[in-house]
């Protein structure tokens, strides 16, 4: 950004309950990475929107959650993330927002926060997401950001950017060196999303052997979890009825807000009480929730979520072909790993092997930023291709292909070879190496409509077309010579690793 | 419709393993007769499954796929031999 020889990175975690912007400077010689926090702690992903006011956003939006969410004029958002990709939007004041105007707010913050730390104007950057957000997220996603000028040069995966900031790190030099030929795993379970990826260092270069993950699986569902066990104890502790109990949603927040902060305590100690003052209101009488929480009974709730957590790194060793054992250093990030459960399960399975690390809520953010830094590109770790009527393999895109150099769609000509069921099936896989069929992988069937019967010297032609567009998701177009329809699909889940150019 | 990894593990869950029935074409004008599946072949030019010629214009594989799609003069049915 500035001079020759320092180069300057921007990397964003956009996180679902918390959010950070970092910035690396590196030049000949020495490395440099700071998180933008507020006192250390990360920014809260809540906007305080206000009649005729500029909304705020952060920890100043989410203290006022309790004093401020049922007074008129006043209207929290939280967890917007999760609302990315999916249509929603929001009745505020009488007008519709949608939830990418709402994420824009918070990029905005995160921005002016950014330039007023690093006194310097940022513009770019690259942004973290997870591995389950798919082509309709990444896109509202990076609305999002144009909406508050910052443009995202590069998406990568939230735990894999974390291991670059785990191998970048400039107190532990030659780190990556240190973990050429590794198996690692990153287990990071946030305030939104678990995300799981086994990585390894080939040449110095970093790289995904797989990734696994849940949506809409953690910290905020968790507070869910626990206020409706708190709110069901009372009502049935009073023998009232759901109906006769509604929450407002400004209710809620505060409800919500206790609840987080009560899920947080129990982190630390074996119990803790969850108060809500005029919680619910019936025609005669205001109540207030008054309830104590053991840790048992959060480990009791969550415990579901933990066994399908666990699944994910079943299925994560798996696909990357790794035993557990065969695993030489596991990270465990994101604030949700801070519960005790959680972290005793990982213990139990990966052992002396599992590190925590000394920066868990920003080294997301750092990872992305020492990415944008050395300008490091993400490239396909395996080779993508087609399978073939005689069951071969055809390579569209080689393992090592610079995404942006694979955005310009390549097309690929073919022909049915058996149109009777009036559908040609194309075979979208995954191979490590594109001579051996170790590793292979079904990525997707897409059916492309063809006429059923043709004559038998004319088979029908189908055109393919290819690309790997800025957001890092595959893009397969297919149509057949004969018909109107053509058939589309959209593959998010890829493995990347970070190469320069 | 689309099936996704998601939802068919055609490798493990399945006993239904899905066949792509596309090949690429180079655009040449050389016959595509090597690449249809056996029994389909045989619906297109039932001459070439002639039992003269059939090892010579057939794979191995599609006179394979020809045979179990041949009627059964046990069931009338294309057993490929299970019914006995």
């Amino acid at each position: 950004m500035q001079n020759e020889n320092l180069k300057s990175g921007c990397g964003v975690d956009f996180g679902t309950t918390n959010s950070v912007a970092a910035i690396s400077t590196i030049s000949e010689g020495s490395s440099r990475l700071r998180p933008l926090t507020r006192e250390g702690y990360p920014h809260a992903s809540v906007v305080w929107l206000r009649l005729n006011e500029p909304a705020i956003v952060g920890r100043e939006a989410k203290d006022n959650i309790n004093g401020f969410s049922d007074v008129a004029g006043n209207h929290f958002i939280s967890s917007i993330k999760r609302h990315l990709g999916k249509d929603k939007s929001f009745h505020i004041f009488g007008q519709h927002r949608k939830a990418v105007n709402i994420a824009g707010e918070i990029f905005k913050f995160l921005k002016t926060d950014a330039e007023k730390n690093h006194q310097q104007i940022i513009k770019e950057g690259v942004v973290t997401i997870p591995i389950n957000f798919d082509g309709k997220s990444r896109r509202e996603l990076r609305k999002a950001a144009d909406e508050a000028g910052f443009y995202i040069k590069n998406f990568i995966h939230e735990p894999f950017a974390a291991l670059a900031g785990f191998c970048y790190r400039e107190d532990s030099p030659n780190r990556l060196d240190k973990l050429e030929g590794k198996k690692i795993l990153v287990f990071d379970w946030g305030g939104g999303t678990l995300d799981i990826t086994v990585a390894t260092v080939i040449d110095g270069i970093l790289t995904e052997l797989s990734t696994s993950g849940l949506l809409d699986r953690a910290g905020d569902k968790f507070d869910s979890k626990l206020l409706d066990l708190t709110k069901n104890r009372f009502l049935d502790q009073n023998r009232l009825s759901p109906l006769d109990c509604e929450l407002t949603s400004n209710v809620k927040d505060r409800y919500l807000a206790r609840c987080e902060a009560a899920k947080i305590e129990l982190s630390g100690s074996n119990e803790t009480m969850i108060i809500v003052r005029d919680a619910f209101q019936t025609s005669t009488q205001k109540y207030s929730i008054k309830d104590a929480i053991s840790r048992k009974d959060f480990g009791d709730l969550i415990k579901p979520d933990v066994t399908d957590a666990k699944n994910q790194v079943e299925i994560a060793l798996k696909s990357a072909g790794v035993e557990s054992n065969e695993i030489d250093l596991a990270l465990l990030i994101g604030g949700t790993s801070n519960i005790p459960l959680i972290r005793q399960e990982m213990e139990e399975r990966f052992g002396y092997r599992l590190q925590e690390v000394s920066n868990p809520d920003t080294i997301i953010a750092e990872g992305a930023a020492v990415i944008d830094a050395l300008e490091l590109q993400p490239a396909l770790a395996k080779s993508i291709g087609i399978q073939l009527s005689d069951e071969s393999y055809y390579e569209v895109f080689p393992a090592g292909t610079i995404a942006k150099s694979a955005s310009i769609p390549k097309q690929i000509n073919m022909f049915c070879t058996d149109n009777r069921d009036g559908q040609a099936r194309l075979i979208i896989k995954e191979r490590k190496n594109k001579d051996s069929s170790d590793g292979e992988k079904t990525l997707a069937v897409l059916p492309i409509p063809v006429k059923s019967r043709l004559k038998p010297h004319f088979p029908e032609r189908v055109i393919i077309n290819f690309s790997l567009d800025e957001d890092l998701v595959l893009q397969v177009n297919g149509k057949g010579a004969t018909q109107d329809i053509s058939s589309h699909v959209e593959l998010h889940n890829l493995c990347f690793g970070l190469r320069t150019i | 419709m689309l099936w996704s990894q998601n939802d068919i593990n055609m490798t493990e869950n399945s006993n239904i393993n899905v066949s792509s029935n596309l090949m690429i074409d180079d655009g040449s004008d050389k016959p595509k007769n090597n690449y249809y599946p056996g029994d389909f072949l045989a619906l297109l030019y039932p001459s070439l499954v002639d039992a003269r010629g059939i090892d010579q214009e057939l794979t191995t594989r599609q006179i394979e796929e020809y045979k179990r799609y041949l009627v059964c003069i046990t069931c009338n049915k294309p057993c490929a031999g299970t019914c006995s």
